[in-house]
Parts: C-alpha cells; structure tokens; sequence
C-alpha cells in the first residue's frame, strides 16, 4: 500500500481507538508500524483530531433545550390507539357488549336508548389518533373557544361528513361519525348519527358519567349528538 | 417507549446532534428546530425502532433529512468534488501552539465555512459518535466517498484555521482540479 493510500485510509480512524479492530483500517495500521515517518505522521493527525473534537465538545446548546425536546416531544407523542391499550381494549370490549345489548333492548321497544348507547360508544372510543385531514376545518372550528360545540354542529349534513372521509365506526350496522377537537389542554369527542338509526325519543340534553369520562348527548334536527370527554363535567359544561 | 427511556435517549444525544445541526445550519435558533424536529420525529415515529442501538444512527439520519428537507432549493449542494482551480492546501498539522489558541467558537466558525458536502462528514467525525461506516449510513453515501469527503474536508478545516491563526504555512495546491470518488 502507498504511504498515500494509507493516509487517506487512517484519516477516516478515529483518535479514541474505537476503530482500530476495523479490518478495513489493518494494512494501513500494519504499515504504520513499519514506517516511522507515517507513525510520526498518524500522531500528529490524531493529536490533531483529538484536539479538534475536544475543541468542537466545548460548544454546549442552549440553556433550555433539553427541557424543551423533552416537553415538546412528549406533547406531541402520539396516545396509542384505544385498541393497542389492553385496559382499553378491555374496555371497549365491555362497552360494545352494552351498546349491542341497548340496541337489542330498544328492539324490544325499550325506548330512550340511544343517548346511553352513543354515551357508553362513546367511553369505549375514548382515546385514538386525533387528526382528521378531510373535516379539519370543522374541527379547528370546534376547538375554538368562542363557540358552543352545539352551535358549531347545528344543521350538520352527515353526508357532508361521510364525504370529507370522517372517521366512522358502526353500531347495529349503523353509522357513527367521529370528531376529535382540544380546547384549553382538554380533548373532547364528539360523536354523531341520524336519530332515527338509535331512539324515536330523544332527550334535549343530557349527561352522564362513566368512570373518568363525563358525556353529553342531545338531538338536533335529524341528528344525535354526543360529546365525551376525560376532563369532567365542568370542562364538558363549557362547550356545551 | 416509557418516558425514562425518552429522556436517557435525549440526555445522551441532544448535545452532539445540536452541534451538528450548528455546523450545517450555521445559527443556534435554526440548530435549536433542527434538534427539537429530529426528536420529535422521534416521538411520533421513530420510536417504533425496535433495535434501539441504531437510535443513534437513526437521530443523525433524520436531522441531516430534515436539514436538506427544510433548505431552500437554491441553496442545494455544490458540486462538490469541484474545487475551483487554485484551492490551496496547508501542511498537514496544525502546531500546538495555534491548537492552544483555539476555541470552540473558532473551530465551529472555520467548519460552518468549509463546503457543504464535507462539513457534514467531517462534523460527524469530530463529534466522535460514528464510524465512518455509520457516516456513511447516516449521509447515505458510499464509504469510499465519506473516507474522500474527510480527507478532503480536514483539509479545508485546516487551512481555514490556519488563515483564522494568521501563521499557516501555506503551500500550493497542484494546479487543476482535484477528482474524489
């Protein structure tokens, strides 16, 4: 190997050692042991790049940096989908029994159903991935805090939904439109269906609780509504 | 991934990706996004890696990715292995007395000025985390070509130190232009 050939190798070596069972680097090395000149030559370089790393390792970031990565990634770390939680698949799972059953009551001409249907739905659905490309416009208008979520979703065209490619789940083969919207820190979600797939009488408003999830549920026109949320009843109250 | 990992994850490379985002977009606020962008990507992506021994690999990656994402069209690499004629060389070593008037700053200041194609390499380099293997991986380049983007770039490192220092022994590059795999 050319001493020229070598150096163009060695240059690649790193100072601290961590190289040098590199085979790639063995001939080169060899040779270093055979050459004085390129010996003296190697150390000079490597005192060189010691110095420089250590040089370059001087430069500290920003105070408040590291706080910030860790504050801005764990915000916006994605909650796993309610089906890769077992608690909450647990759950879902207890919930989509009682819908199912709420629907086969309501057939047995139990009326008033839907509100704890889509209620317990609800709860069941909790926590999933929030963003929605296609009704983003009607979720940025629902996260905003002028106005009552009521207000916001008056006169909705369901198929207006179903076309922006809203995320839907299906009850009884029915379907359920899904809104996710955040107001002050606090995630709401909001589901909702034509009135005549779930009750023939349905309440103005009403809530309920289950566990940590407060909902709400009321009718407008041709469609139901529920919102739930995680954040309590008075955080539920204040959009609605 | 538990937050404990996370934090360990950031503890242990924020500093040393922040220096190379430094060297490549040359201002504390744009290196400041680029670190935050590769850790978030992290967050909503990366920590699906499963082989977290390459998350190292993986962070140096994705903020090289994201620098040439975000950087304007027209300022795209030269190129590079085209030095103009007349690109002039100094002796291999800096003596220790220019070394012990160095700086951080200085030593920072004279990379950012190097070209594109090289600093990136030879940042890496310096900060000692990579192989020239994983440098390879993380520029997405041949090995060969990092190994000729470092001699290269030393050399350049250098003479810009050297004419920082004011006492450089400068000496000619051979006339022509100088091909690297």
């Amino acid at each position: 190997m050319k001493t020229m050939d070598a150096k163009f190798l060695l240059r690649a070596l790193r100072p601290d050692g961590r190289d040098t069972a590199d085979p790639l680097f063995a001939e080169a090395l060899v040779q270093v042991g055979q050459d004085p000149a390129l010996a003296a030559w190697l150390a000079r370089e490597q005192q060189t790049d010691t110095a420089l790393a250590a040089k370059l390792a001087e430069i500290m970031p920003p105070a408040g940096l590291r706080d910030a990565i860790l504050v801005g990634a764990r915000a916006s770390r994605p909650r796993r989908a309610w089906w890769q939680q077992p608690l909450r698949l647990a759950a879902a799972a207890a919930g989509l029994v009682l819908v199912f059953s709420l629907i086969w009551l309501r057939r047995s001409a139990h009326a008033e159903l839907a509100s704890v249907g889509l209620h317990d739905l609800a709860a069941a659905h909790n926590d999933h991935q929030m963003h929605q490309t296609g009704v983003a416009q009607l979720e940025t208008r629902l996260a905003d805090g002028a106005g009552k979520v009521p207000a916001v979703l008056a006169g909705l065209d369901l198929a207006q939904l179903r076309a922006g490619g809203c995320r839907t789940i299906t009850a009884d083969g029915h379907t359920v439109f899904e809104l996710c919207f955040n107001r002050d820190g606090a995630w709401y979600h909001v589901y909702a269906a034509r009135a005549g797939d779930f009750s023939a009488t349905v309440p103005q408003l009403a809530f309920a609780t289950q566990g940590a999830l407060a909902a709400a549920t009321w009718a407008d026109g041709d469609n139901l509504y529920a919102v739930v949320t995680d954040a309590g009843t008075d955080a539920l109250r204040r959009v609605l | 991934m538990p937050d404990e990992v996370f934090t360990q994850l950031v503890d242990t490379h924020y500093a040393a990706l922040y220096r190379f985002a430094l060297s490549l977009a040359r201002s504390s606020s744009d290196a400041s996004d680029l670190t935050q962008q590769t850790f978030y990507i992290w967050a909503t992506k990366g920590s699906a890696l499963r082989d977290l021994s390459k998350a190292k690999t993986w962070l140096f990656t994705t903020l090289y990715r994201e620098f040439l994402r975000t950087r304007r069209r027209g300022q795209r690499l030269t190129a590079l292995e085209d030095l103009p004629p007349g690109e002039k060389d100094v002796a291999d070593e800096l003596t220790s007395d220019q070394m012990e008037k160095l700086d951080g700053d200085t030593v920072l200041s004279a990379m950012q000025e190097i070209d594109e194609v090289f600093r990136a390499p030879l940042t890496l380099f310096y900060l000692q985390d990579l192989s020239y293997a994983q440098i390879a991986e993380t520029l997405d380049v041949p090995i060969g070509t990092v190994m000729s983007r470092l001699s290269r770039g030393k050399t350049q490192l250098r003479a810009r130190l050297a004419e920082q220092g004011g006492v450089a022994q400068i000496i000619a590059f051979p006339s022509g232009r100088q091909k690297t795999s």
